[in-house]
């Protein structure tokens, strides 16, 4: 290289323009110091240093910041001659006034002399750096893309080529919908996968989008998907959205998907309670409406105009609901009105006019609606025609005011009735016993003063008819006990029954004695009677027996008292749930025929001839009625010479 | 055997009871004056004449036209004057309210009119012996009705 031509010298100065030109930076280092030798106006450019700074000195005195990455290399490629490429090689360089990671691809090149030993190295290098940033910032944005994809609260995957191969897929996907893990399901065919979409519209629209191209959005789209246990039914609301390669050329598709099962079956019941309420409101007929009170504007439904007799559709203004009340109901309405506005609360019935002049009624119920400072600005309410039930209503009070009527009536018959029966009991009692008493006491008066003047049959005749008037003394003064044991008056007393029985045996002491009658009895309690009708009751039932006696035998009376337990099989004890205070009287005399048992409590039933057996006839009838009076029962049994026997039995 | 004159006075419409009745007196008390009334409303107006002196007994029957014993009673027993004249009530029938209710009412006696003249002339004998004694106070409820048990 030390014979210079001139038309060498030329090419070599040819060949430096041409380098110092390139769009690579090129250097060549001399020696083992590495003395840049040569430096073309790229490579000065990239680590900014003039030809003066940098030309003829060793390369790390004035670069010093890269002798930490290449030094070794240099010094490597120097000593053994093996090139070296350095690829999107980072390196920190001093330079336009600030330190720059920059990026290079780089060959470090020996140049050997013509004996081949090694004098330098050659640089070719080309600033990548942009290239290296750019790659960095789109595999960051890749990184993030993924992270957002799978951390999506939103279902999403990518499905690639025509089979729809799944590539990826997100968490919610795979726990929320897929119910798969992502080893079950990355790079199989989604339909392989998923092969009940295969019925559904899905494949359909996925090919669509592969091939046009457009995107598909739905919601609220029906979905089965099958899973871990059994097929799931799903309302999503997604999205296709073709995947395009660099050339515009569709490779996949990304399927954004939100289950909105919750929100369409939650709504779905809302819609079926409210049609449950609409169906409810049409079956009864019930109308809504509401009120503005500032504007005096009503809205209603349908069903309001009808029941004012006008076509559904019709629209009621405030004016036209008043025009139809009923004049004489509209003080009604207003005063409901009034009401309203003190307790917030609406109602009235009232009479309306019907669109065809038919009267009805109507039934409205209704809110007051305050805004915040409690100022009443609008009513809602109901309303429902109530003209049947209304008619019903007053058909039942006038029923009732009939029977009410018909009650009081009866009610006056019987008090006239009543009245009459007590008046029958006075005239009993005065006006028929007056003249019999008369005729007692003077015949009285002939008999003790003026016998002698009679006949024997006279006196006969005169005896008959003493006997005769004191027979019907008798009997008024029995019928006059029996009609007052009729009455309601009654004062119980918790009366000692043995010495209520006592006191009739020492009254009755004489008839006993001259039957040579004995009267037994067991321990009879204490009981809450009316005494004096008690009284009554012994008395008529002891002379009852004492009558009804045998000649031959003594007559025994045997008076018995127990507590029993009603039974259902006891027609004077019937009720199970209660106890029954059981008299029971009974004698050893000539008894009665069985048949006889109901008739004689009867008034004026006698079994026997008034010569054989004296008697009105009604004692035991008052016997049965002081026993109902006590709200108890009495049962009469016998035969013919067996004796008789009374029971009694009170509810305790 | 008794000096005292006996001013007596019966209120009864029955014609041949007040004969029975006068009858009866006069085999008890032969000095005795009986004044009688045929009905309530005389009753009351012969008691309240001015001057008249009041009787020592009025003998009153309960079923009277125009104003019956009971009501007599009552205006007797709520008249200051009227109120110290000793009451028996007479009547044919012996109803235990009615009986009661003249008790309460402040009658000294009741006497059921008897059956036989004997009878009468014995209870009209006890209610005189009562009026003479001057034993017109209250009775015992047992001993009110002079002739019967009730």
């Amino acid at each position: 290289m030390s014979d210079h031509s001139p038309a060498d010298i030329q090419a070599r100065s040819d060949f430096g323009n041409i380098v110092r030109q390139v769009p690579i930076g090129i250097a060549v280092f001399r020696g083992p110091d590495f003395v840049v030798e040569v430096a073309n106006g790229k490579y000065l450019e990239v680590i900014d240093r003039t030809e003066e700074q940098f030309l003829g000195r060793p390369l790390f005195e004035v670069l010093p910041e890269v002798r930490e990455y290449v030094e070794s290399l240099l010094t490597n490629v120097y000593l053994t001659g093996d090139p070296y490429y350095g690829f999107e090689f980072p390196v920190t360089l001093r330079r336009y006034g600030r330190e720059d990671l920059t990026y290079f691809n780089f060959v470090y090149q020996a140049l050997r002399e013509d004996d081949g030993t090694i004098s330098g190295i050659i640089v070719l290098a080309t600033e990548v750096t942009e290239t290296v940033t750019a790659k960095q910032l789109l595999s960051e944005s890749e990184k993030q893309f993924r992270s957002v994809f799978m951390h999506s609260p939103i279902a999403m995957t990518i499905f690639r080529g025509p089979d729809y191969v799944i590539e990826m897929a997100n968490h919610v996907l795979y726990d929320k919908i897929w119910h798969r893990s992502p080893e079950e399901v990355l790079g199989k065919k989604l339909l392989d996968i998923f092969p009940e979409l295969k019925e559904q519209k899905f494949p359909d629209l996925l090919r669509e989008v592969y091939t046009t191209g457009r995107i598909h959005q739905e919601k609220e789209a029906l979905a089965y998907v099958q899973g871990r246990d059994a097929m799931q039914k799903f309302y999503f609301d997604f999205e296709y959205a073709p995947l395009r390669e660099v050339d515009g050329t569709i490779s996949g598709i990304m399927c954004t998907v939100v289950d909105v099962t919750d929100r369409v079956e939650t709504r779905a019941k809302v819609e079926e309670a409210e049609q449950r309420l609409r169906l409810a409101i049409e079956a009864t007929r019930l109308a809504t409406w509401d009120l503005d009170l500032t504007t005096d504007a009503v809205t209603h439904s349908p069903q309001m105009a009808m029941i004012f007799g006008h076509p559904a559709e019709t629209t009621m203004t405030h004016q036209r609901l008043v025009e139809q009340i009923h004049p004489d109901d509209l003080p009604v309405r207003n005063g409901a009105f009034v009401t309203a506005m003190e307790t917030g609360y609406y109602y009235y019935e009232i009479r309306i006019n019907k669109a065809n002049g038919s009267p009805g009624w109507i039934r409205t119920h209704g809110k007051v609606v305050y805004d915040k400072d409690r100022k009443p600005v609008a009513m809602i309410g109901t309303m429902r025609e109530v003209t049947e039930e209304k008619a019903f209503q007053q058909e039942l009070e006038r029923q009732v005011r009939e029977r009410t009527a018909m009650i009081e009536q009866k009610n006056q018959e019987l008090e006239k009735m009543n009245a009459e029966l007590k008046s029958f009991a006075y005239v009993s009692s005065h006006d028929l016993q007056e003249p019999l008493r008369k005729i007692e006491i003077f015949t009285n008066l002939i008999a003790e003063g003026e016998s002698a003047h009679l006949s024997d049959t006279g006196k006969k005749y005169f005896g008959k008819i003493q006997n005769a008037s004191r027979q019907m003394q008798t009997l008024i003064e029995d019928l006059l006990q029996y009609a007052r044991t009729n009455t309601t008056e009654k004062s119980f007393e918790e009366t000692d029954v043995n010495a209520l029985l006592q006191s009739v045996a020492t009254e009755l002491q004489e008839s006993i004695q001259s039957a040579r009658a004995t009267i037994d009895s067991n321990d009879l309690r204490t009981l809450r009677i009316v005494p004096y009708q008690f009284r009554q009751l012994f008395t008529n039932l002891i002379s009852n027996s004492l009558k009804f006696s045998r000649i031959t035998t003594d007559p025994v009376i045997r008076v018995q008292a127990d507590i029993i337990s009603g039974h259902a099989d006891n027609a004077e004890a019937p009720d199970s749930t209660r106890q029954y205070y059981h008299l029971s009287i009974s004698d050893n005399g000539i008894g009665f025929d069985p048949q006889y048992s109901e008739r004689i409590f009867e008034v004026f039933q006698r079994l026997h001839s008034k010569t054989d057996y004296k008697g009105t006839g009604i004692g035991l009838a008052i016997v049965k009625k002081i026993v109902e009076n006590h709200g108890g029962r009495i049962r009469a049994t016998g035969s013919p010479g067996a004796g008789a026997r009374f029971d009694i039995y009170l509810p305790l | 055997m008794n000096e005292k004159v006996l001013q007596l006075l019966l209120a009864d419409d029955d014609e041949t009871d007040r004969e029975l009745f006068e009858e009866a007196l006069k085999e008890v008390q032969p000095r005795s004056v009986l004044y009688k009334t045929t009905n309530g409303e005389q009753l009351m107006d012969y008691l309240q004449q001015d001057g008249l002196p009041a009787p020592d007994a009025l003998f009153l029957d309960l079923n009277m036209p125009r104003k019956n014993g009971m009501e007599c009673l009552e205006e007797i027993k709520g008249d200051a004057v009227l109120r110290d004249i000793p009451v028996f009530i007479v009547s044919t029938s012996l109803d235990p309210d009615v009986v009661k209710k003249v008790y309460e009412q402040g009658a000294c006696g009741y006497v059921r009119k008897p059956g036989s003249f004997r009878a009468l002339i014995a209870t009209i004998g006890q209610a005189c012996d009562k009026v003479m004694a001057g034993e017109c106070g209250r009775p015992p409820f047992e001993h009110f009705v002079l002739n019967e048990k009730i």
